[in-house]
């Protein structure tokens, strides 16, 4: 959609300044604007959505060109900023094909009695177990709900032995931490301890309590290295696995979507929504700085000199920018001043979009069929995703990729011209430092293995491709901003979770600047298309 | 009725024995049983090579907290203490010189500064760090695990960030030489098959480092005549005060009766009573082997089976001709510490890769120690080392330790002559120790010398199923699975014997 660009606007005065129209700024930008707030939101690039984002690079065929698949969009969110009316249109993706070599496959489907039938080929103990996997990961994420749907409360620091503790603010707080410490001492033992383990446990040895089958397993596995720096086999890796199944509740099987359009038709709604309460979006509207006067914040500069004034600005940037480049690191305390610092986003993904001349055909099934409506994932092996982490561990993009396709066009024939065909690929690991060699040098050398493995499990689809983009984390930093190309502003990793989010003493998205708020993926709790970072930054502006 | 003891413990290692000398002084009659001919379990000395006696796997005692062992008064029993001046030291490489981490700061601060200056300034700031945060785990580690203080710890960010984060991260923050990074890894990563980049194992270097003050590295210290002599001072301490410590009785069974341990039966048959049992054996062993899955909730068992042990740690004795060499660099005072082969934090990540995949490693981590040189062994002049390699996995992939045991021996001799050039010609005699053979000689599952990995996955309150307390009742886990974990600590078996004392003292 066209967004406002309007120079004469310069010297207005808002109520409050969003700076960044990716998908939780206008979800903030929305919200305030249904309050009654006059709001503006600046967004740096000619066009809105940041990593939501549809373009259409060769005419005719639309790439969601980063994210590519909506599952954590709070149902809140929808309901409460009338996103159907506006134009969200999800389409469920409601089966996933894991390819395996020789054409074998691990395919799981909606109906739990085929999916039962074609686990019990490769493990009849696997197959009874999924029922009880399923069950337990829904009642973990059940009870890790109440912490995902509580804004991170605001503590305040207290210097014992000289080591940093953290108090509620107030009592109003106070009430909010005990009832969570509540949820948490009152729920079954059982239940803490599993989800206690998950937070610091590998996938592999969490996935090892239910599964014996090494292609199950790592079928399984791949939600837990999404968009992070770990492998099946890393601590850490089985609580990416529980952040990608929070969308996967209520019974609804994989409630993953696809969005019609693209995932840029989520930010275009979003932007429906928040112009529709009378926002105003310009483009091509650089922050250059958050201006404050007299301790608290006045509006911001852009980089083309104008200023726009507010009492309220709330970034959705990374932390680099909203705590780092665009104030005065010296207004914040030296703890979060220092965790600013080693904010960890260095990014791990690349992807790889293709339009194609007709339709892949994986050798485990070749014909169309309901697979290329769901996800296709390329992770033969624990062993194989375990391989390509290690390339990038020691800065080299994997020689054989994962790979995580779906093929938007086979849902939503808008997406490309008649019998043509896009495929997103997300890939990993593609680590944004390099050993050798810059990412503008080998760009096309990783797209090329990301096609190599791709040929082996769809043969032919080498020559089906008429257009190819490929994007590395350098490009998405460039792009959208994100320093390091970090998927979710920043590894989620215990110590960058929930009161650590994105600092100790920053969680709650306010600052210590006031009048200055967080709304982006790098506040709790996290990223993903869930807008939820930007509902609670505009219940905290709004409650101030 | 009347029990033959107030208290049973399973199995004479530096636990059992802890909790003995313990529960003795407070005057419970205590009966402990051990399966070898001889004490001291996990840190146990014996003749591994003709006329070498040389302790099997534990070492250094220095994480022993000082104030426990000064309570229970062992130099009257014994026990007598060799303190190292070093805590490592780090072979010569192309980029930089040779180097020792003393415990004494300003000698290490000299060292470093020709390593790297940088480095050198900010040691002081790294030790005042580790002291602050190691004095707030400690808390944690001294108390019987509880969810409550998970809640203090997710409010003390730096503690959290600290245990939750790598050890590569930790080092990687304050230091900027490989060399340095590499070694203090390597120390972190020691008995896992993790590598320093993975996340916890922040948690592991704290563990390690616990006792280290602004005042310097936590001091590194042997035990004269081996390390069994700890066990034996307080199997002594613990008899002056009326127990019972019997070699050769391995116990078969702990009978309990409607849920609740009422004593053991030997493998001869005979069966003892008492009022509480504990177990210094590991969860797994305790519960499945000693109790019987029959006798458990099936959650527990499957719980017990998933509990990973996957011993990565071998140990390789080595018998010189002649007298050590000298090592360029490393003044002989050194090395009553550990020479580390860790060039680089990569390197550590590498040997640990192989873990993953079932495999050893062929350039493994070594930490190698000269316990003659220490002077905690008597051996003439005679050259002797004992080195701890990494990886080796207890269970490899696609081969078996049979055929692969002289081609990892090689590979550690190879890193051996790289860190100390000259020395593998002088090798008389070696005796390798895998996991698999602690597993059979010293009954650790899988040769898990902390009984069971020490990931944060299962420390802390997630260390032994149900948060420590078994489900059978009056049975208490006394070793290094139960929390807070392994290593010669002490810690494991004095919180059984406090809580022995609780539960003893409740049924009286």
């Amino acid at each position: 959609m066209k967004a406002r660009e309007d120079a004469s606007e310069a010297r207005v005065r808002y109520d409050a300044i969003v700076l960044g129209a990716g998908h939780n700024g206008l979800v903030t930008a929305a919200y305030l604007a249904r309050a009654g707030r006059r709001v503006v939101v600046l967004e740096r690039r000619p066009v809105i959505g940041g990593a939501t984002l549809t373009e259409e690079p060769l005419p005719g065929y639309k790439y969601s060109v980063f994210s590519y698949l909506v599952s954590l969009l709070r149902p809140e969110v929808i309901h409460e900023l009338d996103l159907v009316r506006h134009g969200l249109f999800l389409i469920p993706l409601d089966s996933t094909l894991n390819p395996l070599p020789g054409g074998d496959e691990v395919y799981r489907e909606a109906d739990p009695g085929r999916t039962f039938r074609n686990l019990a080929r490769h493990s009849r103990r696997d197959a009874e177990a999924y029922a009880d996997y399923k069950l337990t990961m829904s009642q973990i994420a059940h009870f890790v709900r109440r912490l995902q749907d509580t804004a991170a409360p605001e503590l305040m620091a207290r210097e014992l032995d000289g080591v940093e503790h953290w108090e509620a603010r107030d009592p109003a707080v106070a009430e909010v931490v005990a009832d969570l410490g509540r949820h948490f001492l009152q729920a079954p033992r059982t239940l803490v301890d599993t989800f206690l383990r998950m937070l610091v446990m590998s996938a592999s040895d969490f996935l090892d309590l239910w599964f014996e089958n090494d292609a199950i397993k790592a079928a399984l596995s791949t939600s837990s290295i999404i968009g992070s720096a770990v492998a099946p086999r890393s601590p850490g890796s089985a609580y990416v696995l529980l952040h990608h199944y929070m969308g996967e509740l209520d019974g609804v099987y994989r409630a993953w979507g696809f969005q019609r359009g693209g995932t840029g038709a989520v930010a275009d709604t979003l932007a429906r929504a928040a112009v529709a309460h009378g926002a105003v979006i310009r483009t091509s509207a650089t922050a250059a700085r958050v201006i404050v006067r007299d301790g608290r914040v006045a509006g911001v500069a852009l980089e083309n000199g104008d200023e726009v004034e507010a009492n309220v600005v709330c970034s959705s940037l990374a932390p680099q920018l909203s705590l780092g480049a665009l104030i005065d690191p010296g207004l914040l305390p030296d703890p979060a001043r220092l965790a600013v610092e080693r904010w960890d986003s260095r990014g791990s993904s690349g992807k790889v979009n293709l339009a194609l001349s007709g339709l892949p055909r994986f050798a485990c099934r070749p014909e169309p069929g309901a697979h290329l409506a769901g996800g296709i994932s390329i992770a033969p092996s624990i062993d194989t995703i375990e391989q390509a982490f290690d390339d990038a561990k020691y800065g080299r993009f994997s020689r054989r990729p994962f790979l995580d396709l779906v093929v938007p066009s086979y849902i939503d024939p808008g997406m490309a011209p008649p019998g043509h065909h896009v495929v997103s690929c997300f890939v990993q690991y593609a680590p944004y430092h390099l050993a050798e060699g810059t990412w503008d040098d080998q760009r096309e050398a990783f797209g090329d293995a990301v096609i190599d493995v791709l040929e082996e499990y769809a043969p032919g689809i080498r020559s089906l491709i008429l257009h190819r983009q490929v994007l590395s984390p350098l490009d998405i930093e460039r792009t959208v901003g994100i320093p390091g190309g970090n998927i979710f502003h920043g590894e989620l990793r215990l110590s960058q979770l929930f009161l650590s989010r994105p600092a100790a003493g920053l969680a709650s998205y306010r600052t210590p600047i006031p009048g200055y708020y967080l709304c982006g993926s790098s506040s709790h709790p996290g990223g993903g298309i869930s807008g939820a970072p930007g509902r609670f930054a505009a219940a905290a502006i709004l409650a101030a | 009725m009347e029990h033959d003891y107030d208290v049973i413990i399973i199995g004479g290692g530096h636990n059992g024995l802890t909790s003995a000398a313990r529960l003795a002084r407070e005057g419970v009659r205590t009966l402990v049983l051990e399966a070898r001919s001889d004490l001291g379990g996990m840190a146990s000395t014996a003749e591994l090579l003709p006329g070498v006696r040389v302790d099997l796997a534990a070492d250094d005692i220095g994480l022993y907290r000082s104030d426990l062992l000064d309570e229970l008064g062992l130099g009257d029993y014994g026990l007598e203490l060799v303190e190292s001046p070093a805590f490592a030291s780090v072979p010569a490489t192309a980029d930089h010189p040779a180097f020792t981490l003393w415990h004494d700061p300003r000698r290490t601060v000299a060292e470093l500064e020709r390593v790297s200056k940088a480095d050198a300034r900010r040691f002081g700031g790294f030790l005042v760090a580790i002291e602050r945060l190691g004095a707030e785990l400690e808390g944690l580690l001294r108390r019987p695990p509880r969810l409550e203080d998970l809640a203090a710890l997710a409010r003390t960010p730096e503690l959290m960030r600290t245990l939750t984060g790598s050890a590569a991260e930790v080092v990687g923050e304050w230091f900027e030489s490989e060399a340095l990074r590499g070694a203090l890894s390597a120390i972190a990563v020691a008995g896992v098959g993790y590598g320093p980049r993975a996340a916890g194992t922040g948690w592991l270097l704290l563990y390690q480092l616990a006792g280290t003050t602004a005042l310097g590295l936590r001091p590194l210290r042997w035990v004269r005549g081996g390390v069994v002599g700890l066990s034996r001072a307080l199997a002594a301490a613990a008899a002056a005060h009326g127990a019972d410590v019997r070699c050769n009785a391995r116990v078969a069974k702990i009978i309990t009766r409607e849920g609740r341990a009422e004593g053991v039966r030997l493998e001869d048959g005979r069966e003892l009573t008492s009022r509480l049992v504990l177990s210094s054996l590991d969860a797994r062993r305790t519960l499945l082997d000693l109790v019987g899955a029959d006798r458990l909730r099936l959650r527990t068992t499957r719980q017990l089976l998933a509990t990973k042990y996957r011993g990565v740690t071998s140990r390789l004795v080595v018998e010189l001709d002649g007298a050590l060499p000298e090592l360029d660099g490393i003044p002989p005072a050194a090395l009553a510490g550990r020479l580390l082969r860790a060039p680089r934090v990569d390197f550590v990540e590498r040997a640990a890769d192989c873990a993953k995949y079932g495999r050893w490693s062929e350039q493994p981590v070594l930490e190698i120690r000269a316990p003659v040189a220490a002077g905690a062994l008597v051996g003439g002049d005679r050259g002797l080392l004992t080195i701890h390699a990494q990886c080796a996995p207890y269970q490899l992939r696609g081969a078996s330790w049979d055929q692969q045991r002289p081609f990892f021996e090689d590979a550690i001799l190879d890193g051996l002559e790289v860190a100390w050039p000259g020395v593998r010609a002088q090798v008389r005699a070696t005796r390798l120790l895998l996991p698999g053979d602690w597993e059979s000689e010293l009954g650790a599952t899988e040769g898990s010398a902390t009984h069971g990995e020490m990931s944060l996955a299962q420390s802390l309150v997630l260390r032994s199923p149900g948060g420590g307390e078994s489900e059978i009742a009056d049975l208490v886990l006394c070793g290094a699975g139960a929390h807070p974990g392994g290593g010669v600590t002490g810690l494991p078996g004095t919180l059984a014997s406090w809580r022995a004392l609780e539960l003893l003292g409740a049924s009286r």
